[in-house]
């Protein structure tokens, strides 16, 4: 905590940052070390270029609309507030 | 005809055509060596044979395509009993067996009729066997198949009896033997209808005395528990004989009169008469001197050694609850007129200590298990357990004479040496269950005197032998210990029979070299067969000079080569074949073949050959079940090879046993399974040949580099499966986990036209080629590719075809429709709309921070 409290850029979030660490590191049990040093290796990824490339796989195979949002993003359609629930590897979902 | 009978008869030919599995000397190439026994020619083929063999050929058609030269070899065993004895059965007119003969193994009545000749029905079964080898794909070199009658496979025998004499292995001795008495010969365990692997126990008998001095010799495992004895068992129902035995009088049951004359007793009956007689005597012990009763016991079975038991309450389960039913119906006792109170007056004695019991070990036990009485089945485990404790960890106490203060493991041979060397006891052979000899009759045990014997006792053998198997890999590795077992286990082998086909006793007269004896060591002999046959080589040609040039390296080559009338050439070229070949890379065979058949080729091995050419491995597998139970022809659930190939086609076949277990479990057919499995090789050439008939685009997305990258991870395990003849393993990875990969990524995509797809394909197919080859020939024919699948080069993993960030993105996509998925179920209803919202990019921050430290060990839940 210490360390993330010492980057400005991750300042605003730092109330935030506080229940996630410990989700993350739930997550994390379950994936195996090969998988983590791979995971390490891959780094960033834009999950929402991925999921929207798919987004036609995805409606034909749920027969619905297929939305997808970054959890920051300005314009997004959240009615029930499940976006800050969006972890890495873990996108959030809405269904109607 | 069906589509798969054409696609097999079809390559089953090209193959042949193409001389595909005949396998040369090559110096260029590394070379495997693959065998499975060969199998007897008393009946058809079965699913049974065609599990071992499969796994087998599935080895061999990988290893050839990976590259090695292969050679697998199969031939025919004639040798011994069961074929005799199954033409027998047929002059004899054993309506059962020809019904069997007509309906299961399918035999027209005109070769019913000349089965008579067991040489033909020998040759009728091997011609049988061979096509439905051939048709089940069995990548095999015909050219060196023989039969065990063949006089240059005998030169052969005669050869590797002739140097296991001269090495001190094979010796004249003095053994006790199971004996056909019809036969007049040793009868070995494949030479059984039934009983296999039983062999003779031996009981000490302690000669206690009735007043008039008529020994009444009582038979034991457990010479020790003498000291213990409360009282005689003797079976009032049942028949007993008293004897001159060797000058002394004895009684015994009417069985152990007949079976103690074969074995070396001199015995003149004098009368016979009912158990019962004797009932309410008194005997003395010869050890303690001491006046003991004899009581009823039902529980004595005539049939078992000499009918006459001593009982032991304190340490025996079966005497304590033999005498406590006793001493609750005391009034039984009257009918024999013997007062009750002899019977509650007895006490149980205790004489041996063991940690966890008290003074009574049997009265615990039998408290313990709750057992009732003593025809409760649980008496026989609570003997055993017992037992077992007792032998292991026991220690004789002060009452036990000079023994006392030693461990049972320690006293119990000496004991029951003393006691002979004191004329107190005797022994006596008898088996632990009822063995038939397959020309029907039942056996007895027998002490040959002269007999010719493989002495597995030999302790130097014992030790080469363990040094073979430490040497040795096996699959699975967990059946090392059996081996180390069986092999400290074996005794004395009567390695000769008067009856039945086989290689005569060089040296014996009348004596043929049975079954399990002259199949341990001829995987060698096919290393050579081919240029035996091509030069048609006659077997005088084979004298033991020339098979220790070839298989030794013995002697002077031009002189060895003069004397049997060949060239030098030709003798080199024969050494140098079994150069190349040998040592054996695998042998395979189902487990029931461990202490007996696969125990000898390690014994045999070691004892003639340098370790240079000692088995390399060795795989086991289970037995094959059928919907469940044990396959036989009395049960109406035997399967031919042939018919299951007929119905269900060659690859199916294959395949359905292959999934059905590896390791040492037991595989189950399930006829279900098999047609359910038919049905997906359909849907397999299906959708393979669509992919493979499909344009072929050059695309490289991420999904292209995901199925590229997901396939080397499928060779990779196949492989490495396959190495460790995990058939089944490799089998489920090959076909079904493969063919999901193929299935999502079509479903991705949305077609089947990128370039990545159809190398996908052909790589899918070479993992199923060792499998499923006709259907993999079919359809690799349909390819671009040249040759046959069947020598094309195996894949190789390469680790540098892995996109790890193309793979990642994949589980990324079938993680969030997982999620989906399980939302919907627990929401239950039809979605209209979906949103996604992807982690924002601090989140990222965090978590490849955290990612890190945990990989580090440095995090922790609670930081």
């Amino acid at each position: 905590m210490r360390e993330f409290a010492a980057d400005p850029t991750l300042k605003p979030h730092m109330k935030d940052i506080a229940p996630l660490v410990p989700r993350i590191i739930k997550a994390l049990t379950k994936v195996s070390s090969d998988r983590k040093l791979n995971l390490v290796k891959i780094g960033l990824t834009d999950e929402k270029t991925i999921l929207t490339e798919v987004a036609k796989f995805l409606k034909d195979r749920f027969n619905a609309e297929i939305t997808i949002y970054g959890e920051s993003d300005t314009q997004c359609f959240d009615p029930k507030h499940r976006a800050a629930m969006a972890m890495p590897y873990q996108s959030a979902i809405y269904i109607e | 005809m069906s589509q798969t009978k054409q696609i097999e008869q079809k390559w089953q030919k090209r193959w042949e055509e193409a001389k595909l599995f005949e396998a040369d000397p090559d110096p260029n190439r590394q070379k495997k060596l693959v065998t499975f026994p060969f199998p007897y020619m008393n009946g058809p083929l079965h699913v049974g044979h065609a599990f071992t063999a499969s796994r087998v050929d599935v080895y061999a058609r990988f290893k050839r395509m990976q590259g090695f030269n292969v050679l697998w070899p199969w031939s025919w065993h004639w040798t011994g009993q069961p074929l005799l004895g199954a033409s027998q059965r047929v002059a004899r007119g054993d309506e059962a067996y020809i019904k069997v003969l007509r309906e299961v193994d399918g035999v027209s009545e005109a070769d019913l009729q000349k089965f008579v000749d067991p040489y033909y029905m020998a040759q009728y079964y091997t011609n049988d066997g061979r096509s439905a080898v051939k048709r089940i794909g069995f990548s095999v070199d015909w050219r060196r198949e023989f039969t065990t009658v063949m006089p240059t496979f005998q030169k052969f025998i005669e050869w590797q009896y002739k140097n296991l004499k001269e090495e001190g292995y094979v010796t004249q001795g003095t053994h006790p033997v199971v004996w056909c008495p019809k036969d007049q010969s040793p009868t070995g365990d494949h030479d059984r209808q039934s009983g296999e692997g039983i062999t003779p126990d031996e009981y000490t008998l302690i000669k206690y005395c009735l007043d008039d001095g008529t020994i009444l010799p009582a038979a034991t495992f457990r010479p020790e528990t003498v000291y213990g004895i409360t009282n005689m068992w003797i079976n009032p129902d049942a028949t007993y004989v008293e004897a001159d035995v060797d000058g002394e009088t004895w009684i015994i049951s009417q069985q152990a009169a007949e079976k103690l004359k074969e074995q070396e007793h001199k015995i003149t009956p004098k009368r016979t008469f009912l158990g019962r007689e004797l009932v309410g005597k008194f005997f003395t012990s010869p050890i303690t001197h001491l006046k003991f009763p004899i009581l009823p016991g039902w529980f004595v079975n005539p049939q078992t050694a000499t009918g006459i038991v001593y009982s032991v309450p304190a340490h025996a389960p079966y005497d304590y609850l033999a005498l406590r039913d006793l001493q609750k119906n005391p009034e039984i006792l009257t009918q024999f007129g013997l007062d009750p109170k002899v019977v509650l007056a007895i006490n149980p004695i205790s004489i041996i200590q063991i940690d966890g019991f008290g003074e009574y070990p049997a009265i615990e036990i039998v408290e313990k298990m709750g057992i009732t009485d003593q025809k409760d089945p649980k008496a026989d485990e609570a003997t055993n357990e017992l037992y077992k404790k007792e032998f292991h960890s026991g220690t004789l106490k002060a009452n036990c004479g000079i023994y006392a203060g030693k461990s049972i493991r320690e006293a119990k041979d000496k004991l029951g040496a003393d006691f002979k060397k004191l004329g107190a006891a005797d022994c006596m052979y008898d088996l632990s269950d009822a063995v038939v000899c397959r020309c029907m009759t039942p056996c007895i045990v027998k002490i040959l005197s002269d007999q010719w014997f493989l002495n597995y006792s030999n302790p130097k053998w014992k030790e080469l032998a363990h040094q073979v198997i430490n040497q040795l890999t096996l699959y699975p590795e967990s059946a090392k210990p059996w081996f180390n077992t069986v092999i400290d286990w074996l005794r004395e082998w009567a390695c000769a029979r008067t009856t039945g086909f086989g290689t005569p006793l060089p040296w014996g007269k009348g004596w043929v070299i049975e079954t399990l004896s002259d199949s341990t060591l001829y995987m060698a002999f096919y290393t050579i067969n081919a240029q035996i046959k091509a030069n048609n080589i006659q077997p005088p040609s084979l004298t033991p000079d020339v098979l220790d040039y070839i298989f030794l390296g013995k002697g002077d080559k031009p002189a060895v080569a003069k004397v049997a009338n060949i060239s030098t050439e030709l003798l080199d070229s024969m050494r140098q074949e079994f150069l190349y070949w040998y040592p054996l890379d695998l042998r395979n065979s189902a487990k029931e073949l461990v202490p007996n058949h696969l125990s000898f080729c390690i014994f045999h091995h070691a004892a003639l050959f340098p370790p240079q050419h000692w088995p390399k491995a060795i795989g086991i597998n289970g037995m094959l079940m059928v919907e469940g139970q044990g396959m036989h022809k009395s049960k109406g659930n035997f399967i031919t090879l042939k018919g299951a190939i007929e119905t269900y086609g060659a690859d199916a076949t294959r395949c359905g046993l292959l999934l059905g277990a590896e390791g040492m479990d037991d595989p189950d057919w399930r006829a279900d399974n098999v047609k359910d499995l038919q049905s997906k090789f359909d849907s397999f050439m299906g959708f393979t040949g669509n992919i493979i008939a499909s344009t072929k685009k050059d695309e490289n997305t991420a999904l292209e580099r995901w199925l590229t990258s997901r396939m080397q991870q499928r060779i990779k395990d196949v492989t490495a499966a396959l190495d460790e003849l995990k058939t089944r393993t490799a089998l489920q990875t090959a076909l079904f986990e493969t063919w999901n990969d193929l299935r999502w990524y079509t479903q991705r995509k949305g077609n089947t036209e990128t370039k990545a797809l159809g190398e996908a394909v052909k790589d899918w197919l070479k993992l199923i080629a060792p499998f499923a080859p006709f259907l993999c020939e079919e359809l690799w024919s349909q390819t671009d590719e040249e040759g046959f699948i069947s020598t094309a080069k195996w894949p190789t993993y390469s680790a540098d075809k892995i996109d790890i960030a193309a793979l990642e993105q994949e589980t990324l996509i079938t993680d969030v429709m997982d999620d989906t998925n399980n939302i919907l179920k627990a929401m239950k209803i039809t979605p209209t709309k979906i949103i996604y919202y992807t982690a924002a990019p601090w989140k990222w921050q965090i978590y490849l921070k955290v990612l890190e430290k945990t990989l580090a060990g440095e995090a922790k839940i609670n930081e």
